[in-house]
């Protein structure tokens, strides 16, 4: 383990798990569920109960995961499996109070994009070549990365290989593209089986170190700028 | 690592109920892990490992936000909602959310090591490591904690 471990602070007093128990039905079963740790034969009190914490405990392993980074496929998905109306609502009376709402939104919606503060945005897309892989998704020798950095200002984008050795930069970097748009775009193609991190770094404006990954964000950190990434890129 | 990230997201979200704090989390988790890979002594598997500074970062930012004593609880819901797989079976999702809602009802402490037993898998040994407290400790606790929340389901779904 890590040793910046750190004692967790004391019980809630108001957390219902640190209230004494209430019932001696209770009791009997949280001591039947530390027996069952051990003995998995161990008898329930009551009946039904090693059917209800078993289901319980599946609730609790399959909680659904978080949908943030996919929020958009997630609607779009939602609503192609919905099914079709029975007749064509464009045609119904109240179409056209419909299509005034709709316009309605739309440009209420286009002045909220608008009036929306722009986002450092970070884009990160593997393009597959053909060979074998065990998963689909799996990245894999040879594949090409392709970042994409929408930064607000001055942006360094870097990809790290390990950790230590910086194998793309942009700007300056001969893989970097700038767009017309300002978009910092690198390519370059995963030429070994470690791990690969992309980092963008926002607003340092002085030269930025060459060194590793610790060091460029140690730096970036005590020039108060703002360092954005996304999960390793664990090349097979 | 890209499939430890959904479930260490998960985690945190539960613990932390804010969006934005997750992302902030995250972040950190990825990057403390990737820079400290070559550190990794394997005395607990590489997972343990992760969530272990996962369960750390989401407690550091409770307290420096000082929301140890005012979790997001009523957020919690929202921050999960809205899994696709979740329009498959309504009487799972009327559980799932009933469940998240007692969730809600612990202290971020004891929920994440509720969460870190059932949801991210690990022993109470493994608990134990990654929260410094002893291992009979984290055991008597989440058997405590079980059945009260067995009833606070009930009472969710029945009410």
């Amino acid at each position: 383990m890590t040793d910046r471990h750190h004692r967790i602070a004391g019980p809630d007093p108001e957390d219902f798990a640190d209230a004494p128990s209430r019932s001696d039905a209770e009791r009997a079963e949280s001591a039947w569920l530390q027996a069952r740790d051990h003995d998995p034969h161990a008898v329930a009190p009551a009946g039904g109960l090693a059917r209800d914490y078993a289901e319980l405990e599946d609730l609790l392993r399959d909680l659904p995961p978080g949908s943030d980074d996919h929020w958009h496929d997630d609607v779009l998905r939602t609503v192609r499996a919905r099914p079709p109306s029975p007749s064509p609502w464009w045609r119904g009376p109240r179409a056209r109070w419909t299509w005034g709402g709709a316009v309605a939104a739309a440009i209420a919606l286009v002045l909220l994009v608008r009036a929306r503060p722009r986002i450092d945005e970070l884009d990160v897309t593997i393009r597959h070549v053909d060979r074998t892989r065990s998963a689909p998704e799996e990245v894999v020798v040879g594949d090409q990365l392709v970042v994409t950095a929408r930064p607000t200002t001055a942006g360094d984008l870097r990809v790290y290989r390990s950790g230590d050795a910086l194998v793309a930069r942009c700007p300056g970097g001969p893989r970097c593209t700038i767009t017309s748009d300002g978009e910092q775009v690198i390519e370059l193609v995963l030429d070994a089986p470690v791990s690969y991190q992309v980092i963008l770094v926002v607003g340092r404006t002085e030269p930025s170190p060459g060194g590793t990954l610790a060091a460029f964000l140690s730096a970036a950190r005590a020039a108060n700028a703002r360092v954005i990434t996304q999960v390793p890129i664990d090349v097979h | 690592m890209a499939t430890y990230g959904s479930a260490l997201t998960a985690f945190a979200a539960r613990i932390l109920g804010d969006r934005e704090l997750v992302k902030d989390v995250r972040q950190q988790v990825f990057l403390e892990a990737f820079q400290g890979l070559h550190r990794f002594e394997g005395r607990s598997s590489l997972w343990t490992w992760m969530c272990g500074i996962a369960y750390h970062r989401c407690l550091d930012e409770l307290r420096r936000r000082r929301r140890l004593e005012t979790s997001a609880r009523l957020e919690l819901v929202d921050v999960l909602a809205g899994h696709p797989d979740t329009a498959v079976d309504a009487d799972r999702v009327a559980k799932q959310r009933a469940l998240e809602t007692c969730l809600g009802k612990l202290s971020p402490a004891m929920r994440s090591q509720l969460l870190l037993r059932y949801f991210l898998g690990l022993s109470y040994l493994e608990i134990a490591e990654v929260t410094g407290s002893p291992h009979g400790t984290v055991q008597v606790r989440i058997c405590r904690i079980l059945p009260r929340l067995r009833q606070c389901l009930r009472g969710e779904l029945t009410g």
